[in-house]
């Protein structure tokens, strides 16, 4: 569905991507995590052909982005994380912009603002940035392009808009649909997601599925500090050390994204030998 | 995914529909400014002259001053790093989004503002009858010159909408100092190839004696059959080349312009 093969791309001689390679099914929700200025921006925008690499090929449902051909955008949806919405209300915004989405629902339109609690009728100049971000956001849903790129869609919800934006999303997520979250707010989605990508200095070094995750690493909370055998990574906080360790049996616990983020970062390599090797004992 | 990529000319009135739609406020109020500007202008001229023709020659004012303004204008979105996203992001193709700023900032614009200004002559003329019980004829957008005029910023304001594109900050002085400067190199390479390849052929023409002698201005009247022909380059030049060349080249640096 979407496929990026030896992608070179540099800012001002920068190089920012150099042979990055992945690829993505045709639905579900995969969270895009990495560190301030490891690229996730740059390659929303490279998906959508905002932007154009220096090397390599980009396809998303057989098309390439950077042609910028209507029946592509009219299946792609981006949302910035700064952007600006015209002084008109959301249903004057939607008789200006939905005719150029040919699968928009104005009537799942009108239930999103609902469970946002946005008057469709307000003006969005008179409204704060987090409800025009809604505003947008509830547009994307009722696009319904088959790619969806939000990059930090919590940033500036309050905490129940958040809540009400999972469970938008998590309604949305058994459709064909694929909507993939760049965000630095892992705890905001980490109950929602399907896949989790990791992106740091140009590579993807982790892209697994959350079953795959859950099968392998599982997180401890103990008293005291581990012995550093067998651990991937520990930090101390409030009520003791949050372990992660290889998964070993059908221990109960509870996936931690931000956890997961620090682990693969701290030793990429180590992780990726760990999700081969049991990747290779289950086909065996 | 269906394939879209075929032109769709709904798609080219909805955008020009939407510009039209979200900059309305912003029309009205620079409608209205130009207006009043344009009353005070009327009520002096009725007061101490009375011209014939005043509305068509304030008319073409207008079109040049507040076309080529509008034209270079134009991409102001596409340069603004929030907006461009969302314009270039707008499912429609870059010829159907070309096509609606070239038409925006040509059929629109002229027809918009000769209707305007038909309105305005006719308050206009009322405030000067009811104040002077004198008046002006009024605006007659179907005037020759007023026609000539329209056909003349048509094909001008093509390179101001290349400008527009090109220019990311003051379009429209960049675009002028831009021609100022094509033209000062044209003239340059002219005169220095008429110079270097012809001055014998051009023994005797009037053009000879402008390059060469202090009697230039009286020289411009006894122009040879070959400054004619080069004058007559110039005007198709202007006429059928230029402005589909700017348009295209506009085509051609959207298609090319990032985010």
């Amino acid at each position: 569905m979407i496929s990026l093969q030896n992608i070179f791309f540099s800012y001002s001689g920068k190089s920012l991507f150099s042979g990055l390679e992945f690829s993505l099914p045709a639905s579900g929700i995969c969270g895009l995590l990495g560190k301030n200025g490891a690229g996730k921006t740059t390659l929303f925008k490279l998906l959508s052909g905002l932007l154009f690499p220096n090397q390599g090929s980009i396809r998303i449902r057989g098309q390439s982005p950077g042609r910028r051909a209507p029946g592509f955008l009219q299946e792609l949806f981006m949302v910035p994380e700064e952007f600006r919405l015209p002084p008109v209300s959301p249903l004057q915004y939607q008789r200006l912009f939905a005719p150029f989405y040919p699968g928009f629902d104005s009537k799942r339109f009108a239930a999103c603002l609902e469970e946002f609690e946005l008057d469709p009728r307000s003006n969005l100049a008179g409204c704060s940035f987090g409800q025009r971000k809604k505003c947008l956001l509830a547009f994307s849903l009722a696009a319904n392009c088959a790619v969806t790129l939000l990059d930090e869609p919590t940033n500036a919800l309050d905490i129940p808009s958040k809540t009400q934006f999972r469970r938008l999303l998590v309604s949305m997520s058994s459709e064909e649909r694929l909507f993939i979250i760049a965000s630095h707010q892992a705890r905001d989605l980490e109950e929602c997601l399907h896949r989790v990508l990791i992106l740091d200095s140009g590579r993807m070094i982790f892209h697994h599925s959350m079953e795959a995750v859950k099968a392998c690493l599982s997180t401890v909370l103990q008293d005291e500090a581990p012995d550093p055998k067998g651990v991937l990574f520990s930090e101390a906080g409030r009520g003791g050390y949050r372990v992660v360790r290889e998964r070993t049996g059908r221990e109960e616990d509870s996936l931690d994204l931000e956890l997961l983020f620090n682990t693969v970062i701290q030793d990429p390599e180590t992780i990726a030998d760990l999700f081969r090797r049991r990747s290779s004992d289950h086909a065996d | 995914m269906p394939i879209d990529s075929s032109f769709q000319a709904w798609r080219v009135l909805w955008l020009i529909r939407s510009v039209l739609v979200l900059q309305r406020t912003s029309i009205a109020v620079q409608a209205s400014a130009a207006a009043g500007i344009l009353l005070l202008l009327s009520l002096a001229d009725a007061l101490f002259l009375c011209r014939p023709g005043l509305h068509q020659h304030l008319y073409l004012v207008v079109l040049f001053a507040g076309g080529l303004l509008v034209t270079s204008r134009s991409f102001k979105d596409l340069h603004d790093p929030v907006q461009g996203t969302f314009w270039l992001l707008l499912p429609a193709s870059l010829p159907e989004k070309t096509l609606s700023r070239i038409l925006l900032t040509t059929i629109v614009f002229v027809a918009g503002s000769m209707l305007g200004y038909w309105v305005f002559s006719l308050l206009a003329e009322g405030c000067n009858w009811l104040i002077f019980q004198r008046r002006h004829d009024l605006f007659f957008p179907f005037a020759p010159e007023v026609l000539k005029g329209t056909l003349t910023y048509t094909a001008l304001q093509a390179p101001f909408l290349l400008g527009a594109v090109t220019f990311r900050r003051h379009a429209l002085s960049k675009t002028v100092l831009s021609l100022l400067g094509l033209a000062l190199l044209l003239s340059l390479a002219g005169l220095l190839g008429l110079r270097l390849l012809f001055w014998d052929q051009l023994e005797g023409s009037g053009l000879r004696a402008l390059l060469a002698g202090p009697e230039s201005r009286l020289a411009w009247m006894h122009l040879t059959e070959a400054g004619r022909t080069v004058a007559g380059i110039g005007r198709i030049v202007f006429w059928l080349f230029m402005p589909p060349a700017c348009w295209f080249l506009c085509w051609m640096r959207l298609k090319k312009t990032s985010a």
